[in-house]
């Protein structure tokens, strides 16, 4: 009697755990549809569940690259879904379904940089390393990565050092000219990279002797604002607002006369942009 | 007495002062010239090594012609390649920026690309067709050109003691008067090379807005810089906006163009209006964006109406990018069921409220490429073949695409994966060459 009674009461506290664990799983996605290219805690738990099933085998970063985009329409059409790479309803649903998600363990350790997996079965204590405490290193790559683990998504062919770079050269360059102006200076820059006539990558173009005055007298290393790494994306991205230009110039400063036999496309703030 | 002791006492100090500051202006003169050779030797030594680096070429360039089969000379042409690359790298190093050494450069990169596509990417063993050996031919004699210019301001440096900081110098300055040998002889040299660039062009320069034979003719009357504003209102569905500046684009554009600034909801708006059928080539709507409230999905639905109010048909979204708050979509066009790439807009999308921040149809206006065949000549299987087996395919579709020859070819376009890495890879659809191969970054 007593022995059924625990019983009972052993159920009884599995279920409603269980019933707990799936109520909060259930909650756990945002409603939004999430797809290729997003970034953020809705990808995380993407990846992390996908990997607790075997379908993902890749790094849990948040950013919803091809890795996961194929792991998640491989998902869809082993479940019987619309195999279209997208997290919709639907899918969430079958998935949270069939997986589970320990938010603590993955955002923390996502937070402390330390390398982990998710893999259902496996005790989660055998998928982590945890990175030696060095004063320094784990220090900084913490609070690096603290609440930030979206990567921007760059264009293919660019690095982060590229464009920090980039922003550097236009912040030196154009810090003075109206927002356009300083897309107009980085697409200068991308317009020479693909020019026969100019090295054919962004730092030799920048750093090619006389090219630009902002590296002849060291002002390129002035540390760029937001807007001019702002400029550089639009730059990178495909807008060209200088139409075309491989050169410009300043007129009132302007100290070679050849460049003022160029053929001139346009003026935008104080640079005159010439082909 | 008193008063001779302090005269003593300052005029000593005196003394030191000036024995103090000559030592150190001297010390400043030492140092200050430590770099300034440094920076010459620098110079210098990019400048010997282009010379070597374009004498080797010529000869290089030379011991090709003499062979029969690619097979023999494949190895002479990897390394006038390599030779080639080498002799750009030396004359990027040169303060030759603001002056006309654009040919030598040019001619450069020509033989770059002309032996990478005869002798590396090129996989047949035919002989070199007449008008590759013809171009070859070309390039040759064009070396020896520029070679024999190279030559001489290199006699003239080394007798007269040139000095590229000179040259730097007379570069960058107001006077007009640039009376340098050097650059003389570079001016030189570069003249002598006009005929040669006109008669050979293998794909000039790369990018879209840069070349204007493959450009699209445009559809349209001619309209006036008005109502080329009224366009951009209507487009932009700001009718409210306060024009600012309306200018045409200068002769350096490629497509005769008004560049619109217009001031809407206190922020600037910049734009570009072809003169001929007005349409709008980009816009910018800059803002500060500082929260994200919609995710990429309704970014994309956002953009996607956007298309569909500016009644433009068959785009597909290929590409999204999402970085400070705002996302870009990249859509190309879909022609009978084949994605072409070469006519591609983008769209950027504020992600707090949705607002279209900027827009840009240059590749899709501009970008000629209804000249391909979109029949494709071999089978997807047998095209398929040609991958590496340890790739596994994931996607596969028809797409026309501009090669690094900026032609554009219909291809046969695999998305595969191995391991944890994505691939794109594109085969021609008509030979099974290999256009392109990407690993394609998270």
């Amino acid at each position: 009697m007593k022995k059924r009674l625990i019983r009972v009461f052993y159920a009884a506290m599995l279920a409603s755990v269980m019933l707990f664990i799936q109520t909060n799983e259930a909650a756990a996605f945002s409603d939004r549809v999430i797809m290729r290219g997003d970034t953020g805690d809705d990808v995380i738990e993407l990846q992390a569940r996908l990997q607790y099933i075997s379908f993902y085998k890749g790094k849990i970063d948040g950013a919803f690259g091809y890795g996961t985009y194929w792991a998640l329409r491989n998902f869809q059409s082993q479940f019987g879904l619309k195999i279209d790479g997208m997290g919709g309803a639907q899918t969430k649903q079958k998935l949270v379904k069939a997986s589970q998600y320990d938010r603590n363990f993955v955002k923390s350790n996502l937070n402390a940089g330390n390398p982990f997996t998710y893999y259902g079965g496996i005790p989660l204590s055998q998928q982590v390393q945890k990175k030696a405490k060095s004063p320094s290193g784990s220090a900084t790559t913490g609070k690096q990565n603290q609440g930030k683990y979206t990567i921007d998504n760059l264009p293919q062919g660019y690095s982060k050092s590229d464009i920090n770079l980039m922003a550097n050269a236009v912040y030196g360059e154009a810090r003075g000219e109206p927002y356009i102006g300083q897309v107009a200076v980085g697409s200068v820059i991308v317009n020479r990279v693909a020019d026969p006539r100019f090295p054919n990558n962004i730092s030799d173009v920048i750093f090619q002797p006389g090219a630009f005055t902002a590296v002849a007298d060291g002002q390129i290393w002035l540390t760029p604002n937001e807007s001019a790494k702002k400029a550089v994306m639009d730059a990178i991205n495909g807008w060209d607002p200088s139409n075309g230009a491989i050169y410009y110039f300043n007129p009132d400063t302007a100290t070679s006369a050849w460049i003022w036999s160029r053929p001139q496309i346009g003026k935008i703030g104080k640079h005159i942009f010439c082909k | 007495m008193r008063r001779r002791y302090w005269i003593v006492i300052l005029s000593a100090a005196c003394v030191m002062l000036i024995i103090g500051l000559a030592v150190w202006g001297f010390q400043e003169r030492q140092m200050k010239k430590n770099v300034m050779i440094h920076a010459e030797n620098h110079y210098q030594q990019a400048f010997h090594e282009l010379n070597y680096y374009v004498d080797s070429l010529e000869e290089s360039l030379g011991t090709t012609l003499a062979m029969q089969t690619r097979d023999t000379m494949r190895p002479q042409l990897v390394e006038t390649w390599r030779l080639s690359a080498l002799a750009h790298a030396a004359a990027n190093e040169l303060p030759l920026t603001l002056m006309p050494f654009n040919r030598t450069n040019e001619f450069l990169s020509h033989v770059g690309e002309f032996t990478y596509n005869t002798g590396v990417k090129s996989t047949n063993d035919r002989k070199l067709s007449d008008k590759e050996y013809k171009n070859l031919q070309q390039l040759y004699s064009e070396s020896r050109t520029i070679r024999d210019g190279l030559r001489d301001v290199q006699a003239k440096v080394m007798k007269d003691h040139l000095r590229w900081m000179d040259v730097e110098y007379v570069l960058q300055d107001k006077n007009q008067n640039q009376d340098n040998q050097v650059i003389d002889g570079m001016k030189r040299i570069d003249n002598q090379a006009t005929e040669y660039t006109d008669s050979f062009s293998p794909e000039n320069p790369k990018n879209v807005v840069l070349q204007k034979k493959n450009l699209n003719p445009i559809k349209g009357t001619e309209v006036s810089g008005s109502q080329a504003v009224s366009h951009l209102k209507k487009w932009t569905g700001l009718s409210n906006a306060q024009v600012v500046r309306v200018a045409k684009a200068g002769k350096g554009s490629n497509v005769p163009a008004y560049e619109i600034n217009m001031k809407a909801k206190k922020r600037s708006l910049s734009a570009s209006v072809t003169k001929k059928g007005g349409h709008v080539i980009w816009y910018l709507f800059e803002r500060p964006v500082r929260k994200e409230t919609l995710s990429l999905y309704e970014a994309s639905q956002r953009s996607g109406n956007y298309l569909k109010q500016h009644a433009f048909k068959n785009m597909e979204l290929t590409k999204r990018n999402k970085y400070n708050h705002v996302a870009v979509l990249t859509y190309v066009l879909r022609k009978d069921n084949i994605r072409v790439y070469p006519a591609s807009i983008r769209i950027k999308v504020a992600l707090d409220n949705g607002e279209i921040l900027a827009f840009d149809q240059t590749d899709y206006l501009f970008n000629k490429c209804d000249n391909v065949p979109l029949k494709p000549g071999m089978s997807e299987a047998e095209v398929q073949k040609q991958l590496n087996k340890n790739l596994k395919v994931q996607e596969t579709d028809l797409a026309v695409f501009q090669n690094a020859t900026l032609k554009n070819v219909l291809c046969y376009e695999f998305f595969a994966t191995r391991g944890n890495d994505t691939y794109h890879v594109l085969l021609n659809a008509a030979n099974g060459n290999q256009e392109k191969v990407e690993l394609l970054k998270e």
